[in-house]
């Protein structure tokens, strides 16, 4: 049996004796979109930086395909191909978009440093065609040479999740993709998360916005204070009490 | 031989202090302001010549450094006010830059009006002797004061921190700056009084080391380094830690310089230890800087950040 | 463009090197060459601080320790009776080198302000071991009787050959430099600038690509170290104190931080205000003071940016001549 894309088991983080995280399972299965979703405190992102390598659990194991990837570093995960976005979008801000863009397809070919990057020139001109993809299919053509500090929010979260998705990755975490964006943008970007992603590379999404995640989602998680509540497909979560008792009750946008 | 070593014990204390009284400042206008002050050894040096112009002008001690004090208060206030204010929202690279240049127009102004000549300030007859001190130590009656003035004004000093409004304004200020301004306290005459007391206490510090010092322009560089080095070691922003590295460093340079050489010449041939002596005990203070730094990044008392 | 080569970063350094002659030939005095021998040796120091300060973010209040370490080296050697370039330059690489990269490797453990003064700290241990090692001259100095050979290609001692010796290296090293930061290590180096942790989270390695910055930004001073003992025939510790770096840094703001050319610009302005100065009085250090504070108040992006906007009004906004935050 192939192994699954991403599996959690048993991770448990504790921040001064306070528990963020506990015994959480997580699996996630090749071509599959997981949502994770919990009230603010759930410890999502806690999670996302645990998977991503930028806080060490306390116990608990994360395979990535089958391996354990637990001792590694953020940039070795990225090489192995596990990539995240983040809630607040991380651009390179004071560089243009296209330069932005080449840098993820430079981690995507030759993440490695080396000395022969001193001798080489002209990465625009290499990717010169692949750019322009790009910058077509999210819609970034007429803004190739702006910088993200100029742009408006909706480009920047369409720019942060072309370069995590033009990396090609094995995995990819997208933390709160839809924060802060309009019904139009938003609208936009789940059409893009499904048309570029679906099928293609598993995805594990947290999300608040449930009419996202409830379009989007193959299974679905469901966190609440460090825990897991439920693992299941949306029509489960959606009839689940336990959860509705804990969570979905008191949201408005369900 | 215990004599000496006492002697040198005082030294390394009287080094301290004084060097805590610039480093509280440095580490207090960095914690409440986020800025990075390298001109504070030019208020050092304005304290030094200030006093000794005082001196020759009224012949009275204690009223010249005191005068000298307030003058440099005044002048950090107006600096504060003129100057620095515009520099808070700009990054710290801009801050280095700018307290550079002041340093450089510091030193060509003192040397402008007072000359570039070292100037000796003589003692008062009344502090120019040697006290006895129990264990047969004879020690200089103008160190032991500078020693006493500066525990006092250190002591001071904590009170003000910790038992006043302003003190707890400036102690909420470094540890969340939102706060403050919420609070609805007048934040820029906070920051210029935060700065002014900065000041004065390197004015202080440099009218009672101007007579045991020759005063001549570029005098605050040497010792706002080894401040520096003060605040890096104790954590920036924090009070506390400044005063244990500066006391730290004290004693460490002043042995260092003092007893190095017999140390090395123990291990190795004279000619040898009198070459490494002199640059190892320099080098000290940076060794132990870049090995707290290595060590605890944060230094040894890390201020306390809350969200 | 990144990866693309400007006509401005060609020509302006040839301009740059052609100056002092012409002003040496209009003026019919010799003695101006050193002057510019100087502003080109400043500008390949404060290029190589610009590389890491401007492009990787690294404000280094150490540099200088690179400039004083290449001078030592070259006097030593040279007193020696050890003069060939093809000696003393590997001799200078190497011993730069490796000073770089163990003084990245605990520096760079840090940022921020923390990085400042341990890169002060550590330039200060050198220069204590320079004031004290009687042996080279301790706080006097080091007078050097030889100046640098190159198989007989020119002639030390004759001022315009020596000039055209300091023209072609410096030329050569703020070339290289500008080179450095238009390859694709570039790219990546500003990326690590620009956000850390976003790099990581791309797989690139933060720390190698700094460190490896911080280690070719050393060598290329220590050659501007190389230079400057043959100009003036004199290495001492004064080279590589605190104020020096101070300077450089103040050279890399006048001129502009993070744009190509700005350590030319910034260098000629700095020996020049020196220069011109000191002739009228003796207190230019005021007046340089005076200019770097209004420049950092006032100048956004230094002479540099004042060129860019002049010559290109609309181009004054691109991107890529965003300063180092």
């Amino acid at each position: 049996m192939a192994h699954p894309a991403l599996d959690l088991s048993g991770i448990t983080v504790t921040f001064g004796g306070i528990h963020a995280l506990t015994d959480v399972n997580l699996t996630l299965k090749p071509g599959q979109i997981h949502a994770l979703i919990g009230p603010n405190g759930a410890g999502k992102t806690t999670l996302v930086s645990v998977l991503s390598g930028e806080l060490k659990p306390d116990h608990g194991t994360v395979r990535l395909s089958g391996e354990n990837i637990n001792s590694l570093k953020p940039y070795q995960r990225a090489r192995r191909g596990l990539l995240r976005t983040y809630q607040l979008t991380a651009l390179f801000q004071h560089i243009p978009l296209k330069q932005n863009i080449l840098l993820s397809l430079e981690a995507r070919d030759r993440a490695r440093l080396s000395i022969g990057d001193l001798f080489r020139f002209g990465v625009s001109k290499r990717y010169a065609s692949e750019v322009a993809e790009i910058l077509e299919n999210f819609k970034l053509t007429d803004k190739a040479d702006v910088v993200p500090s100029s742009l408006s929010h909706g480009d920047r979260r369409r720019l942060e999740l072309a370069m995590a998705i033009i990396a090609n990755p094995s995995v990819l975490l997208l933390d709160e993709p839809l924060a802060g964006l309009s019904t139009a943008d938003a609208v936009a970007l789940v059409e893009m998360i499904q048309h570029q992603l679906r099928g293609k590379t598993p995805v594990l999404l947290v999300e608040h916005d449930m009419d996202a995640v409830f379009s989007l989602a193959d299974e679905i998680t469901v966190m609440v204070n460090g825990n897991v509540l439920l693992t299941g497909s949306p029509e489960e979560v959606r009839n689940s009490e336990e959860v509705q008792a804990a969570y979905l009750s008191d949201e408005d946008d369900f | 031989m215990t004599a000496l070593i006492a002697e040198q014990i005082l030294n390394g204390l009287q080094l301290g202090i004084l060097l805590f009284l610039i480093a509280a400042g440095l580490t207090l206008i960095f914690g409440v302001m986020d800025f990075i002050n390298l001109s504070h050894g030019s208020l050092f040096m304005l304290g030094a010549y200030l006093s000794v112009t005082f001196i020759g002008m009224f012949d009275n001690f204690a009223f010249s450094i005191l005068l000298a004090c307030l003058s440099v208060f005044m002048i950090g206030a107006i600096f504060e006010v003129m100057l620095v204010r515009r520099l808070y929202n700009r990054n710290h690279l801009d801050h280095v830059l700018v307290t550079f240049g002041v340093i450089l127009v510091a030193n060509e102004a003192v040397s402008m009006i007072w000359g570039s000549v070292p100037i000796f300030s003589g003692l008062p007859d009344a502090l120019s002797h040697q006290v006895s001190l129990p264990f047969g130590i004879e020690y200089p009656s103008y160190r032991l004061l500078v020693i006493f003035a500066g525990i006092i004004l250190a002591g001071g000093l904590f009170y003000l921190i910790n038992r006043t409004r302003l003190g707890m304004l400036v102690r909420a200020g470094a540890s969340n700056r939102t706060m403050v301004s919420v609070l609805g306290v007048n934040i820029k005459l906070l920051y210029t009084l935060v700065f002014g007391l900065g000041a004065l206490l390197a004015g202080f510090a440099g009218a009672m080391a101007g007579p045991l010092l020759s005063v001549q322009p570029g005098m605050g560089e040497a010792i706002l380094i080894q401040s520096f080095v003060v605040v890096v070691i104790g954590g920036l922003g924090s009070i506390n830690g400044a005063l244990l590295a500066a006391i730290l460093v004290g004693l460490i340079d002043t042995i260092g310089r003092a007893f190095m050489r017999d140390i090395l010449g123990f291990v190795f041939s004279p000619s040898v230890a009198s070459d490494a002596g002199p640059a190892l005990s320099s080098m000290l203070i940076y060794i132990l800087m870049a090995l707290v730094l290595f060590f605890r990044p944060e230094g040894l008392v890390p201020m306390q950040k809350r969200n | 463009m990144h990866g693309r080569l400007e006509i401005q970063s060609i020509v302006i350094p040839l301009l740059a090197i052609a100056i002092g002659p012409i002003v040496a030939l209009i003026t019919d005095d010799v003695y101006v060459l050193h002057i510019f021998e100087r502003a080109l040796i400043f500008a390949v120091a404060a290029a190589s601080l610009n590389l890491i300060l401007g492009f990787g973010g690294m404000v280094s209040f150490g540099h200088a320790v690179f400039i004083g370490l290449g001078a030592y080296i070259t006097g030593i050697m040279s007193n020696a009776d050890i003069t060939a370039l093809w000696l003393q330059i590997p001799a200078i690489l190497a011993v730069t080198g490796i000073v770089a990269m163990v003084m990245g490797l605990i520096a760079l453990r840090t940022t921020g302000v923390h990085f400042i003064m341990i890169t002060l700290a550590l330039a200060q241990i050198f220069y204590y071991t320079a004031v004290s090692s009687s042996t080279f001259g301790g706080d006097d100095g080091l007078v050097i009787y030889e100046r640098s050979t190159f198989f007989g290609l020119y002639d030390p001692w004759d001022s315009w050959q020596f000039y055209g010796f300091v023209a072609i290296v410096s030329l050569g090293l703020i070339w290289l430099v500008t080179a450095v930061t238009s390859s694709d290590f570039g790219l990546r180096l500003l990326a690590t600038r620009e956000n850390p942790q976003r790099s990581a989270a791309l797989g690139f390695h933060v720390l190698g690509t700094r460190l490896l910055a911080f280690v070719i930004a050393g060598m290329v001073c220590g050659l501007a170290g190389m230079l400057l003992a043959n100009q003036s025939e004199f290495a001492t510790p004064g080279y590589a104190n605190w104020q020096r770096s101070g300077e450089l840094l103040a050279i890399v703001i006048l001129g502009g931080v993070g744009l190509r050319m700005g350590p030319v610009y910034g260098a000629f302005a700095f020996i020049l205000v020196e220069h011109t100065l000191a002739s009228y009085t003796n207190h230019w250090a005021l007046y340089f003071g005076l200019i770097l504070i209004l420049v950092v108040l006032f100048l956004h992006r230094g002479l540099a940016g004042l060129v860019e906007r002049v010559l290109r009004p609309r181009a004054a906004k691109r991107p890529e001549f965003e300063e180092a935050r």
